[in-house]
């Protein structure tokens, strides 16, 4: 099996002629293979030589390394052996060096922030958003963060000019903490997250993920939790239409951080009672009567990535994207950092069988210095946060787009069209789906 | 389950007669859920143990998963693989 290496070797025309012309930016006059190589070894003709001078830290300088000057070039070969442990250290009086195989560092869960919210701010070209009175800022704009809860004093320090109507916020059955009086943690950090795109988006308060309350309630972190919350957010929108309800606002958006890790937490498969891949499930049903009432609902695509998935994943990192998460009318979000590197534990699609299966529809950004919620210095991370981040950009579309002549599954097939791709993208693909989000790109191509 | 009425949400009782089950075993915590006013369509909890033996099981009633959610972050790293050598 060739083993690959570098190997340093005395000048010769070749290789001086090869390093000067990758120096130049030309095609080399003569082919490298026509250097002498020491016994057992095969040059790498793709890879130009690089003078190192004589090897001595001593002598190292800009002339002694040039390709002109160079006493020495490192050329890459491979050694004709069978296994590593074979490739000799020295072979015909030239030492031969390790070539091995680097990869990027990708974020995962402990990985630090990266960037900050400014940083965020800039690659989403936020101030275009709100430039020469073009307005889209989230105003009338109201954003349901389903969610732990928000802790609004924690916020305001946070976001001074942050918004929340408790009026048409939710308490669960026998809860019994007000709106935006729930300790600080998740839920706070999405909705820090959704006021980076959409500073004057006004936040409402649905916490579905808090752990049971007291009174025997049945309430929990459940999908039932979530039917409770959203129908009611749905009977608000687009049924009482009760006077100072949800209905006064141009535009609702649900943003949903949360989901199933792993299939085991549900029915086994071929129940036709199963959450997980089941169109049918009341929740699903549910989900698509409020997109088809002009509900934007954006999810996370979860954290099963396949380089460091979340210990829940148990290891499942194929078709992870699941239940409503990968729902034909809501907006899946995968997430990527400020490098617009995919974070290691972003899930890939394509989705869990029988839900559409092009899913992320778009990434976000996430895994930067931004709440704080859980520390000082550390990340809002996971796709909990790329979801937020989304829902913020389309709170600030909504400012001027309205859900009735652009209804949820025009505006995110805009945002999807609109994506900007990463290198070599052609195309939807399982991590960036359609690229990342560009809200300044969806809201031209939708004319404001 | 979902339960299906064309005057609006139906009462408890009405969920609890059209699915066969007793009305103590309907969830009044929960109550009765909107789903799809446009098509009739409400949601109800209910104790599994009260449903009927003969109860038919079909894909638009239930009974239907009711499974945990958790958020999506910050994410858990997994420990990393046992190296232990023999």
């Amino acid at each position: 099996m060739p083993i690959p290496v570098i190997v340093v070797v005395p000048a010769q025309e070749p290789l001086r002629e090869s390093a000067a012309a990758f120096a130049e930016g030309r095609a080399p006059l003569r082919d490298l293979r026509e250097a002498f190589m020491p016994s057992l070894l095969s040059i790498d003709a793709s890879a130009p030589a690089v003078p190192i001078g004589t090897g001595r830290p001593e002598d190292i300088g800009t002339a002694s390394m040039s390709a002109e000057q160079s006493p020495s070039f490192a050329v890459r070969a491979t050694a004709n052996v069978d296994r590593m442990e074979d490739v000799p250290e020295v072979i015909d009086g030239r030492p031969v060096f390790a070539d091995p195989r680097i990869e990027p560092f990708v974020t995962c869960g402990s990985t630090p922030a990266l960037g900050n919210v400014a940083g965020v701010a800039a690659k989403l070209r936020l101030a275009t958003l709100t430039a020469g009175g073009r307005g889209l800022d989230g105003t009338n704009v109201a954003v349901a963060v389903m969610d732990t809860g928000i802790n609004f004093a924690f916020l305001s320090g946070k976001v001074p000019a942050a918004r929340l109507d408790a009026a048409n916020s939710w308490t669960p059955p026998n809860g019994a903490t007000a709106p935006g009086k729930y300790p600080v943690d998740h839920g706070t950090m999405c909705a820090f997250d959704v006021l980076i795109a959409a500073p004057n988006a006004t936040l409402l308060d649905f916490p579905i993920l808090p752990s049971a309350v007291p009174g025997g309630s049945t309430v929990g972190r459940t999908i039932g939790t979530a039917m409770l919350a959203f129908s009611q957010l749905f009977t608000n929108w687009a049924v009482s239409f009760a006077p100072g309800g949800v209905s006064k606002y141009a535009g609702l958006v649900v943003s949903n951080s949360w989901g199933i890790y792993h299939p085991s937490w549900d029915f086994p498969a071929g129940h036709r009672g199963r959450y997980i891949d089941n169109p049918r499930h009341p929740f699903n049903l549910l989900v698509a009567a409020m997109a088809g009432s002009g509900v934007d609902i954006v999810f996370a695509a979860g954290n099963c990535g396949p380089v460091c998935a979340d210990m829940r994943c148990q290891g499942r990192t194929t078709q992870a994207i699941m239940g409503a998460n990968a729902h034909q009318d809501v907006l899946t979000l995968g997430g990527c950092d400020l490098n617009d590197a995919i974070v290691g534990y972003s899930s890939q699609g394509p989705s869990i069988a029988n839900m559409f299966q092009q899913k992320p529809d778009v990434a976000a950004y996430t895994h930067f210095l931004g709440s704080e919620a859980f520390g000082a210095g550390s990340p809002d991370s996971g796709t909990s946060t790329s979801c937020p981040v989304a829902a913020g950009c389309v709170a600030a579309l909504r400012t001027k787009v309205g859900f009735a002549l652009t209804p949820p599954s025009n505006l995110f097939a805009q945002i999807r069209a609109t994506a900007t791709p990463v290198p070599g993208q052609t195309g939807w693909q399982a991590d960036f789906g359609h690229g990342i989000i560009d809200a300044d790109a969806a809201g031209r191509s939708l004319g404001v | 389950m979902t339960v299906r009425s064309t005057d609006g949400p139906p009462t408890i009782e009405d969920a609890a007669r059209q699915l066969g089950v007793p009305v103590v075993a309907v969830d009044r915590a929960f109550g009765v859920v909107t789903i799809d006013p446009k098509q009739g369509l409400y949601s109800v909890q209910v104790d599994a143990a009260h449903l009927p033996a003969d109860a038919p099981s079909d894909e638009f009633s239930g009974p239907f998963s009711d499974p945990r959610i958790e958020p999506f972050g910050p994410p858990r790293d997994a420990p990393p693989p046992d190296k232990t050598s023999t």
